[in-house]
């Protein structure tokens, strides 16, 4: 039986969807990737990538204070699931892009999510994914 | 909008616990120095509408399911 979708209340929205509250959150089983679809506007869709899968030092670097959480109302043992937006690009995938320098962050025990903006320059709202010095080009015409 | 002239080293007061500072005046650019709670988000103007505009350019729509096919193939083949 598939699992209900959770839904996570943004209380401040997600920027330039600063209306948009409340979306479903659909994570794959077979992928580091999960949907994060509006409630209100089912057209408006996020498509979240565990940012470990292809970033493995970008959790430990991460630096949140508890401050600029707030939001979350993270207390005890809760812990706090970081999840990073695709940005896809249709016709090449090597221009795949990730917003590392602003996290999706949800507090699973309460459903509460936020997106955090870093002012660290390091981070880049268009990180290409797909490194440079492996492009690994697929098969074309191979159907599973 | 209010506006007020302040000289290097001076500083406006916002509610109780808002300061801004005039750091360093260089050309056309003025350094400011603030202090405020740790949980106020402050940003450069610029980030924010950056974080918004990829926002809007990342909402998925029909026929990015292919896409993402390739990219979780991606990672499985690597």
């Amino acid at each position: 039986m598939p699992k209900e979708p959770q839904i996570i209340h943004f209380p401040q929205g997600i920027p330039g969807f600063e209306t948009l509250r409340d979306f479903r959150f659909i994570p794959e089983e077979e992928a580091p990737i999960a949907h994060l679809i509006s409630v209100k506007e089912d057209q408006v869709g996020f498509i979240l990538l565990r940012p470990e899968a292809y970033f493995p030092e970008y959790l430990n670097e991460m630096d949140v204070d508890e401050e600029s959480i707030k939001p979350l109302d993270v207390k005890g043992d809760m812990s706090v699931d970081v999840w990073v937006i695709i940005t896809l690009h249709r016709q090449d995938m090597t221009k795949t892009t990730v917003n590392l320098r602003a996290p999706v962050l949800f507090n699973m025990a309460n459903g509460i999510g936020m997106q955090v903006i870093f002012n660290d320059d390091r981070y880049l709202s268009r990180q290409l994914l797909i490194k440079e010095e492996n492009p690994q080009p697929l098969e074309e015409g191979v159907v599973g | 909008m209010l506006v007020l002239s302040r000289k290097l080293n001076e500083k406006i007061k916002l509610g109780e616990d808002i300061e801004i500072t005039i750091v360093a005046i260089s050309g056309d650019s003025v350094r400011i120095g603030i202090n405020a709670p740790r949980d106020l988000k402050i940003l450069r103007n610029e980030i924010y509408e950056d974080i918004q505009r990829q926002n809007r350019e990342a909402v998925a729509g029909e026929g990015d399911e292919q896409s993402l096919q390739r990219i979780k193939e991606y990672r499985i083949n690597r």
